[in-house]
């Protein structure tokens, strides 16, 4: 019979694992990866380049369709958007505007938020040149701005008249002048492809198929 | 608490040097006792628990580290190059990229031509619109791709990604995309960001 050994020296052993260099790793990382992440989010635009020789829009029509290709084509200038299709075959309410008479959606002036538009303003950049840009400032208060832009409602309302009309038809034709800034391009491309019902949220397809044709150069 | 007890607590302590001025009676010095009965205070473990704050710092630092690597389309913040904006949801695709920013084009992060006010050295462009250097790098970055493409028995895509200012001419995009399409590129997909 003893008495039980005495603890009293041992330490307690319960203090956990030593984190003070994992915390100085962590600390370190967090902030340089947080540095480097950028958070937007980046997507991106399908576009195919006008394929020579291949019959790749006709081939996809069905046979028993007669009607010829409608050769869709909106061209970006400094004054508009020139909608145009194969000689003949459109409605005249597309004919209209035929690009010796001018656009046939004329640039407007509009009031723009400058929230999009750091330093610079929005295009057609040429006829806005004698405007102020937006400013950094503006841009975070979501000041809003008279600017000349491209009427792409009405350029999409116009499209949907055409798909209204033409229902088979997938390809569009985009061309452009040459000093025609790209995100200009990007618009006519993005409000192309599809519309979005506003109230429902429903998508509908309009021309998906992009083509980037270099015009007349 | 009502003030007769408080009353009654200050006069029990009045009397105690009351009694210690009685003669041939020590009272003990106060606490001794009670000190000896407590047991000695653990200092060590007794600092701030940062476990907590260990387990937010490794959730943050993975949710860091995946989303850094995620992007197939990595951005990296220029002065010449802000994309424009765009309603699209297609997410990008692993390929190659091509960033054209005011002052270059870059291919896969490889400076290939310098540009001036958006628009490359006249001894660079060969024919109407083929840029020569960028043609290099690009049937360089094709043949890379399908030497992988061969181990992996896979077929090459021709898909390019084009990172582009928002402020480049449809002149010079003309000339990438018929560039591009000489090194055998077929499907383009301009990169934007999603308003």
């Amino acid at each position: 019979m003893g008495y039980k050994p005495s603890k009293k020296g041992i330490p307690d052993l319960e203090t956990g694992a030593n984190l003070t260099p994992m915390m100085n790793l962590i600390m370190l990382l967090i902030p340089c990866l947080l540095m480097s992440t950028v958070f937007i989010e980046i997507t991106v635009l399908n576009v195919a380049a006008p394929s020579i020789g291949a019959p790749g829009g006709a081939s996809d029509t069905p046979p028993q369709n007669d009607k010829p290709p409608l050769n869709l084509t909106v061209t970006i200038t400094s004054k508009g958007y020139t909608v145009a299709g194969s000689g003949g075959v459109l409605g005249a309410e597309v004919k209209e505007g035929e690009e010796s008479k001018g656009p046939t959606i004329p640039i407007k002036e509009a009031s723009v938020n400058c929230s999009q538009y750091i330093d610079t303003g929005p295009v057609p950049r040429d006829k806005n040149r004698d405007r102020k840009p937006c400013t950094k400032d503006e841009a975070a208060q979501n000041v809003h701005r008279t600017f000349w832009i491209y009427d792409n409602e009405a350029l999409q309302k116009k499209l949907v008249e055409i798909k209204d009309a033409y229902e088979d038809e997938e390809r569009i034709i985009i061309s452009a002048e040459q000093d025609v800034h790209y995100e200009a391009v990007i618009h006519v491309i993005d409000i192309s492809r599809q519309i979005k019902d506003p109230a429902s949220g429903e998508v509908r397809e309009l021309f998906p198929e992009v083509v980037i044709s270099p015009g007349f150069m | 608490m009502s003030d007769q007890n408080i009353e009654a607590q200050n006069a029990s302590e009045s009397a105690a040097p009351a009694a210690a001025a009685v003669p041939g009676f020590e009272p003990a010095p106060e606490g001794a006792i009670k000190e000896k009965k407590k047991r000695p205070v653990e200092t060590i473990g007794s600092s701030l628990s940062i476990d907590s704050l260990m387990d937010i710092m490794t959730i943050l630092l993975v949710f860091l580290l995946k989303s850094y690597s995620a992007d197939p389309v990595q951005i990296k913040q220029a002065p010449g190059l802000s994309l424009p904006f765009a309603t699209s949801e297609l997410k990008p695709e692993e390929a190659t990229a091509i960033t054209i920013t005011s002052t270059s084009i870059t291919v896969d992060d490889k400076k290939v031509v310098a540009l001036e006010d958006g628009k490359p050295n006249q001894a660079d462009i060969a024919g109407d619109h083929l840029i020569q250097p960028l043609l290099d790098s690009l049937v360089e970055a094709v043949d890379h791709q399908k030497r992988i493409g061969q181990m992996n028995k896979k077929e090459f895509s021709g898909i390019v990604t084009v990172v582009a200012d928002r402020h480049m001419s449809f002149n010079m995009l003309i000339k990438i995309m018929y560039t591009a399409g000489q090194a055998q590129f077929s499907k383009y997909k301009f990169a934007v960001i999603k308003s």
